[in-house]
Order: C-alpha cells, then sequence, then structure tokens
C-alpha cells in the first residue's frame, strides 16, 4: 500500500505496512490464525491487523498488514522495523504450509477488506489474542 | 453506455462487462464471432490500402488498418502462407513494395465491419472512459518514455490501441474468473503497450541499452553510494568509453531519460488488481510461486548488512507490490531516489536465484 499517513501531535508522521497474505484451506484456516496469533505473539511491539479476509475456492485468504514503523524510525533500520521484518519471515518460515505471500495491500473499499473491518470491529482484545477468537470462530463456523 | 449491472460489479478481481445503449457486450460481440485465421503483415513505404487486394486473392480474406501503419490481411487458417505470396505477386505487378511479409498462424479475429459501427465505437470509448483512469502507470511509461508525447495525447492514443486490438478478442476464452471479458482482454494488452512502443518507435537494441544503462548505475550507486564516471560505467557494462558514448548520444537523441526506470516491466496498475494474471494459469501454481518469490525476499531482506533491513523490504514492496516509480517511493519515504535504489539493489542482490527455481 502507500505509506499511511498517521496524524501525531506534532504533524504528519508516515508509516509504512506490508500486506502477506496467507491460503490456507478452510479446514486448516483456524489452526493456521492460532499459529499465526501465537508467532505474532512473540513480536509484541510489531504493529499488526488484519486487512483483508476473503474465501477463494478452497482456500480462505487471510491477510495481514505487518507495520514496518515510521518512516524515520525505518530510514536508520530501527527496533520496530527490524522487529517488523523478522516477524513476517517467522510468518512465513513457520506457516509455509499456508503459501504466505507478500500481497498487494486490499484497498480499504474492497469486500476482502470490508469483511476484515468487520470482524475487526468485534476486537476488544490484544491482537494474538483477536486471531486466537477468530481462529475459535472459524472452527465454530467450519 | 454503462457498466453491466448484474456480473462481477461488486467482485475485485473481475472487472465489469459493458453495455452500450442496453446491449452487453456479449451480445455486440457475437454481431461478429471470433474465429481462427492466419494473418500476413508487412510494410509498406507505398500509401496502399491492403483491402485493395483481397478481391483478387484466392481465399476468403479480410483486411483492418491498425495505426501501426503496417499492412494486414486475415486468412482462413492454414492459408497463410499461400496468401503471402500472392499478396507479394499482386503488390509487384502494380509496383508496389512489401518489406518484411510475415504470417501468424492461428490467431483470433472478428471482422469488426460487421458490428454496427454506433455499436462497436460506444464500446470502445466505454473501455476507454474506464481503463484511462485506472491505467497511470501505463500512462506515465508512455509519456516518459516516448518523446513528443504528453499526457494529454494518451487518451486518443488509448483509444485507437483499442480500436488495433479489438479484432483479437476471443470472448470464448476462459480464466480462472470465468469469461476474459472486453476489460480483462484489454488490460492484458496493455501492460506491454509501453514496451512495445518504445521498441517500436528506437529499436529494440536502443531500449536494451537503456535499461542495462541504467541498471549497471544503480548497481553502482547501491556500491559506491556516488554517481559513476564513464570509465567506471564503461568497464561495469564491458565496453569501451567510446562505445559509451556513442550509445549516450543515442540515448540522449531519443529521449531526455526523464524516467529511465519507467522501462522497467515491474508494477501494476490500479485496473490489474481487477483480474488475475493471465487468468488462465492453475491457481495452486500462483500461490506456490507466490510464496517462493516472497520466501526469497523475506530471506535477502532478513540479512542486510545490519541484520534486517526495513528499509529495503519497504523500498521492494511499495514498487514491486503497489507498483509505485522509484520516484514515488522515494517521495513517500522521504528519501532520495538513490537510496531507494541502493536499498532495492542490496535487497535484490542477495536474492539466492536457486532458491526461486
Amino acid at each position: 500500500m502507500a505509506p499511511t499517513a498517521m496524524p501525531m501531535e506534532a504533524g504528519l508522521v508516515t508509516s509504512v505496512e506490508v500486506a502477506v497474505r496467507l491460503a490456507p484451506t478452510r479446514s486448516g484456516a483456524a489452526a493456521t490464525a492460532r499459529s499465526a496469533a501465537a508467532i505474532l505473539a512473540a513480536h509484541p511491539g510489531v504493529p499488526v491487523r488484519l486487512a483483508g479476509l476473503d474465501l477463494a475456492g478452497s482456500r480462505l485468504h487471510l491477510t495481514l498488514a505487518i507495520g514496518l514503523g515510521e518512516v524515520g524510525d525505518m530510514k536508520c533500520a530501527g527496533s520496530v522495523g527490524q522487529a517488523a521484518v523478522t516477524a513476517l519471515a517467522d510468518l512465513m518460515d513457520q506457516l509455509a504450509s499456508t503459501d504466505p505471500a507478500l500481497v498487494p495491500m486490499p484497498r480499504p473499499d474492497a469486500p476482502e477488506a470490508l469483511a476484515a473491518a468487520a470482524v475487526c470491529q468485534r476486537r476488544e482484545a490484544e491482537f494474538d489474542v483477536f486471531l486466537a477468537d477468530l481462529a475459535t470462530e472459524l472452527v465454530t463456523v467450519g | 453506455m454503462s457498466e453491466s449491472p448484474d456480473e462481477g460489479v461488486n467482485d475485485p478481481r473481475r472487472v465489469p462487462d459493458l453495455e452500450v445503449d442496453g446491449l452487453t457486450e456479449i451480445d455486440i460481440f457475437d454481431q461478429a464471432p471470433v474465429f481462427s485465421t492466419d494473418r500476413v503483415f508487412w510494410d509498406s513505404p507505398d500509401n496502399f490500402d491492403p483491402a485493395a487486394l483481397i478481391k483478387d486473392l484466392t481465399m476468403p480474406a479480410w483486411s483492418r488498418r491498425w495505426s501501426d501503419g503496417l499492412c494486414r490481411v486475415w486468412v482462413p487458417e492454414g492459408s497463410g502462407y499461400d496468401a503471402r505470396e500472392q499478396i507479394k505477386a499482386w503488390c509487384a505487378e502494380r509496383d508496389i513494395e512489401v518489406f518484411n511479409a510475415r504470417v501468424e498462424a492461428g490467431v483470433p479475429f472478428r471482422d469488426l465491419d460487421q458490428i454496427e459501427p454506433r455499436l462497436l465505437g460506444g464500446l470502445m470509448a466505454a473501455a476507454v472512459d474506464w481503463l484511462y483512469p485506472r491505467m497511470g502507470q501505463v500512462r506515465r511509461r508512455l509519456v516518459a518514455d516516448l518523446d513528443l508525447i504528453e499526457d494529454d495525447d494518451v487518451r486518443s492514443m488509448m483509444y485507437l490501441f483499442v480500436s488495433d486490438v479489438t479484432d483479437r478478442y476471443d470472448s470464448d476464452r476462459e480464466g480462472k474468473l470465468g469469461r476474459v471479458n472486453y476489460l480483462a482482454f484489454l488490460i492484458g494488452k496493455m501492460r506491454n503497450w509501453p514496451h512495445d512502443l518504445a521498441r517500436a518507435t528506437y529499436g529494440r537494441g536502443a531500449v536494451a541499452d537503456r535499461l542495462n544503462r541504467s541498471r549497471a548505475v544503480d548497481a553502482f550507486v547501491a556500491e559506491e553510494h556516488r554517481q559513476p564516471t564513464e570509465v567506471e560505467l564503461a568497464e561495469r557494462l564491458g565496453i569501451t568509453v567510446t562505445e559509451l558514448r556513442q550509445r549516450d548520444e543515442s540515448l540522449a537523441a531519443m529521449s531526455a531519460m526523464r524516467n529511465y526506470a519507467s522501462l522497467s516491466d515491474e508494477g501494476r496498475d490500479e485496473a490489474e488488481r481487477f483480474v488475475a494474471d493471465d487468468l488462465t494459469e492453475d491457481t495452486a501454481v500462483d500461490y506456490e510461486r507466490s510464496a517462493v518469490l516472497s520466501r526469497a525476499i523475506m530471506a535477502a531482506v532478513l540479512d542486510g548488512p545490519k541484520g534486517p533491513d526495513p528499509m529495503a523490504l519497504a523500498s521492494l514492496y511499495l514498487t514491486y507490490w503497489e507498483g509505485m516509480s522509484k520516484a514515488d517511493v522515494a517521495r513517500a519515504l522521504d528519501v532520495l531516489p538513490k537510496t531507494v535504489s541502493a536499498a532495492v539493489e542490496r535487497a535484490t542482490s542477495r536474492i539466492d536465484p536457486e532458491g526461486l527455481e
């Protein structure tokens, strides 16, 4: 996605997010969400949000937006950016069976983004807890 | 003219079908069914309309003028080479010069003359109306790569392009998202349009020189953090300084190199979000290929000179996944374009090609 402008007290600070799509089969969706939650829990400082949720044939597309931090921090390979890269690499390594891939950020008005937003509205807990909850829901629905 | 309300409008991966005066594009194209042909095409310096020779050929034939000025005749599949000889003989009898006559066998063709002109014109106009605001990268590349073309020219050029390729549209073709509709077909064709046009205008060699030069400069800047001298650049390209100067003169003549990176084939337009890549590839292979590429990139980014390299990942992602130009990425990240080049080079140079096989 194009860098996101986040309103800050001192003006606008630009941050960058990258989207990674996990594509488990429907039957493996809940386990994948649980695993993703566990992996992300090991990287507590990394900004993550659910950017897309979609069904495509036999696969569920679970698109996570990982924040690389503010541009200023990124330029000097700051801790948030480095932790984000590590978290992404961990997701790709440990969830290789779900064909994780970098994808363009879903547009906010795309159905997959709207579906994700609808789910996120119910989110009250931390992201990893939320993802685990989502996994439980998926099991129930599945 | 409007988009069909009942198909694909709400599906982000499928472009809409078009309608003209209440008729869908399927109804309109049904007026001229597609069939398989051989295409004979050639250059001629003479101002000559190939439609004039069609009635003298021994096989059924069709002709249509394209904006590139080449002469084209379509004949039933299997008779292309016979038609080419007849065309050469016909032209020779009339002192019409024929250069580089070629045959392309088995190409889809529909005789657009059979379609009511009002509907055909409306359909092409509707397609351009939809595509023009969504093909920003193609427009930028055309303006950047071709001298004398300004953004104001691109809309009419796009209409001519659409007019040229419409006779090739095969509405029976199936893709991952069902029937490949007219807009999806045009988006696919438009991906290579700027590159093909640059090659046609300047020649393959010049375009390749331009790409190689820009890559060599990028690589040098990434390593040395400064622009190369002529000697260093020539050495990197494996040519002499004299040859480098000659090439530079040619390049300077053909373009001010306003945005040499635009000749890269990477990046996608907004419209391309709507269609799956070529629409025919096997889904499982797509998943695997994307995953392998992403893993290779992440491995390279993780192994940066100072550990994980978020700047390289951001530069790569914005360039190749979000289709932003190098200048746009630099502006967005508030860095110099050469910093973006260096970041991309840092990561791509560490990608293990064996990991991509």
